[in-house]
């Protein structure tokens, strides 16, 4: 084939106007190698070509020119490739563009990585928004993986909010993109989610993304596991005062993988379950270089003193009042009578403890959590987790719905019963009773069954 | 008026992130950390502070002021916080916000206090408060606080939290069927 401007438009406005979209893209691809090469020909082909119309050919131009963008190109040529793929998701055809998402995807990985070299990932937080809004085409549950891109441009910018809208919302799809979804991706937004969880102090739901990305499914452990167990157990400490267990679906490879090379770290859990500060301190300067290197050195620290608040709240469950310097004492803090009162009205302010203190008599009195449970914010919070379980429980059963009339599922439960089996008949009511609310799917599953049957 | 603070400080982010460089002048930097800081959120004004480029940190000497104010709140340093409200030249616009930020620490402190100490020397109300010893005395004296005969110790009582409307009767209702609803379906 020759490379001509002419002729290269002339097959891309063919094949769209008559639709052949699949033909298109395989088009495409077979020439990707010589059309990158013709770096000259990309704006050419560009201007000759129109977005709503020809969206599929765009997108593959724009993708080989986004290939030829290195870290010695200009920031200039970086720019302009951010606009025109503003433009071009502003006016794109979701359904050419469906055909090619993971190429698609594949440009805003090369961005992310293009203005992480040039320290400037702030200019590409609102496009990786706009890329998964239209990856995700009215989906918010669909995970992408731009996620993963959008997430590490607002660590290294240092600005979560954009990111918290993405993250916040529970995953229940995963795009394949075309087959270019892979695991990386995957383990990349669960670990930079967490880091950004962690970040904004938010260790309940850092925790549960470390954990998603530890309890991957893997016949081999991966250097984003191993850091993200790392800050798995920092935060669970930070969190919850103790090493919180892996839940026992985790692969085997990494359970013994943390067994062998995750000491630093163990050795950390088990001193803090110690109690005494002093040795963990100890415990933290031996092993300083390896906290450091990991970039841990600050959530280390955040552990050091989450470990002397526990130390206060055990004291709160012995006794009723104690002087401030038998506070000291008891709870081996490593300060002096003001600081520690500082502290405590920290604890205080942030509902840590429930304590008056006496600056008089220099005492502290604690007292048990006066909640009562009986006032508008409990029913408020009552109300939002019932409606958060109403939501799960919908979308689980629109799921199982989906799986109900799969022909693959059909076709397995059909060969591994007999159609006068008991209990293919059994599930077969089980299947109609469920699907009852929603006519249209059980007279699909039943034309189905027929289909099998014939 | 919290909805008009936060939907300034939502345009300001999202000028900052459509902006061609990703960057606010200073003026918009120094209104968005203070939106930050009257909108109790410390943690994003620390995070902006380690965005600014450090051209416009250097240029702007109320920039620098105004996180002087948010370290101190970082650091739970009140005495600093009102000196430092008190004694800059601040533009119109962010010193309006400075003066609702000190009378909301003020509020926050005094409720605060109100369950967190039985006991607590008037210098330090004092210091936590932004005031003088004479006026913290004349503030816990209205709020029927026991002040001590040598007027060194006050003994606060707790301070009844603003009570939020109750819910309505048919709402409460109308909730109450949804979840049976579920429950029973």
């Amino acid at each position: 084939m020759s490379c001509s401007v002419e002729d290269l438009v002339s097959h891309i406005t063919n094949y769209s106007s008559r639709k052949e979209y699949t033909l298109l893209n395989d088009f495409m691809n077979q020439h990707y190698q010589l059309l990158l090469k013709n770096q000259s020909l990309h704006d050419l082909i560009l201007e000759a070509l129109n977005v709503q119309r020809h969206s599929l050919g765009v997108l593959h131009i724009m993708a080989m020119k986004a290939s030829c963008i290195t870290s010695q190109s200009s920031l200039e040529t970086v720019s302009q490739l951010m606009q025109q793929m503003t433009v071009f998701m502003s006016q794109c055809c979701q359904d050419q563009l469906n055909l090619a998402r993971g190429c698609f995807a594949n440009i805003f990985h090369h961005i992310t990585h293009l203005l992480c070299e040039r320290k400037i990932p702030i200019r590409g937080i609102k496009l990786m928004c706009l890329a998964i809004d239209t990856l995700q085409n009215g989906e918010p549950s669909s995970l992408t993986s731009v996620h993963a891109d959008l997430c590490q441009l607002c660590l290294a910018a240092k600005c979560f909010k954009p990111a918290l809208k993405y993250i916040d919302v529970e995953i229940s799809k995963i795009d394949k993109e075309c087959g270019m979804m892979t695991a990386f991706h995957l383990l990349s937004y669960y670990y930079y989610g967490g880091m950004v969880y962690t970040a904004m102090k938010r260790y309940d739901r850092a925790l549960y993304f470390y954990e998603q990305a530890v309890t991957c499914p893997a016949t081999m452990v991966s250097m984003i596991m191993t850091e993200a167990y790392k800050k798995y157990v920092l935060v669970s400490l930070i969190l919850e005062g103790k090493l919180i267990p892996l839940p026992r679906y985790t692969s085997s490879v990494t359970t013994r993988w943390i067994k062998n090379y995750m000491t630093e770290y163990q050795e950390l859990a088990t001193e803090y379950g110690k109690g005494s500060a002093t040795q963990l301190n100890a415990l933290v300067s031996r092993h300083n270089i390896t906290y450091t290197q990991d970039h841990n050195m600050g959530l280390v620290k955040q552990v050091a003193i989450s470990l002397d608040k526990r130390n206060i709240q055990k004291l709160t469950k012995t006794f009723i009042t104690l002087s401030l310097e038998d506070v000291v004492m008891r709870a081996h803090l490593n300060c002096n009578i003001e600081q520690l009162e500082k502290l405590l009205l920290k604890m205080i302010a942030e509902k840590e403890i429930f304590a008056g203190i006496d600056q008089q008599s220099k005492m502290v009195k604690f007292y048990d959590n006066p909640e009562q449970y009986n006032s508008c914010e409990t029913l408020e919070s009552i109300d939002k987790h019932v409606q958060n379980f109403m939501d799960i429980d919908n979308k689980i059963k629109e799921m199982n719905q989906a799986v109900m009339v799969n022909p693959l599922y059909l076709h397995k439960v059909k060969s591994s019963t007999s159609p006068h089996d008991e209990e293919f008949e059994a599930q077969l009511s089980q299947t109609a009773s469920t699907s009852s609310s929603s006519a249209p799917r059980s007279s699909a599953l039943l034309s189905k069954l027929n289909m099998f049957n014939k | 008026m919290e909805n008009t603070f936060t939907e300034r400080m939502q345009a300001l982010e999202e000028r900052e992130l459509c902006s061609p460089i990703g960057e606010l002048n200073a003026e918009e930097y120094s209104e968005l950390l203070s939106l930050y800081l009257l909108t109790n959120d410390p943690m994003n004004a620390k995070l902006l502070w380690g965005r600014i480029p450090t051209s416009t940190k250097g240029s702007s000497m109320e920039l620098k002021a105004l996180w002087e104010v948010g370290k101190a709140t970082l650091q739970s340093d009140q005495a600093s916080i009102y000196r430092l409200v008190n004694t800059f030249q601040w533009s119109d616009c962010i010193r309006s916000n400075l003066i609702k930020y000190k009378e909301m620490t003020c509020k926050k402190y005094l409720s605060l206090v109100s369950y967190a100490y039985t006991v607590i020397e008037v210098n330090k109300l004092a210091l936590l408060l932004g005031l003088t010893d004479i006026e913290t005395i004349e503030l816990v004296k209205r709020k029927d606080w026991e002040v001590s005969d040598d007027q060194v110790f006050v003994k606060p009582k707790p301070i009844s939290g603003e009570n939020k409307p109750p819910v309505d009767n048919k709402e409460h209702l109308a909730r109450l069927t949804r979840y049976i609803l579920f429950l029973e379906t």
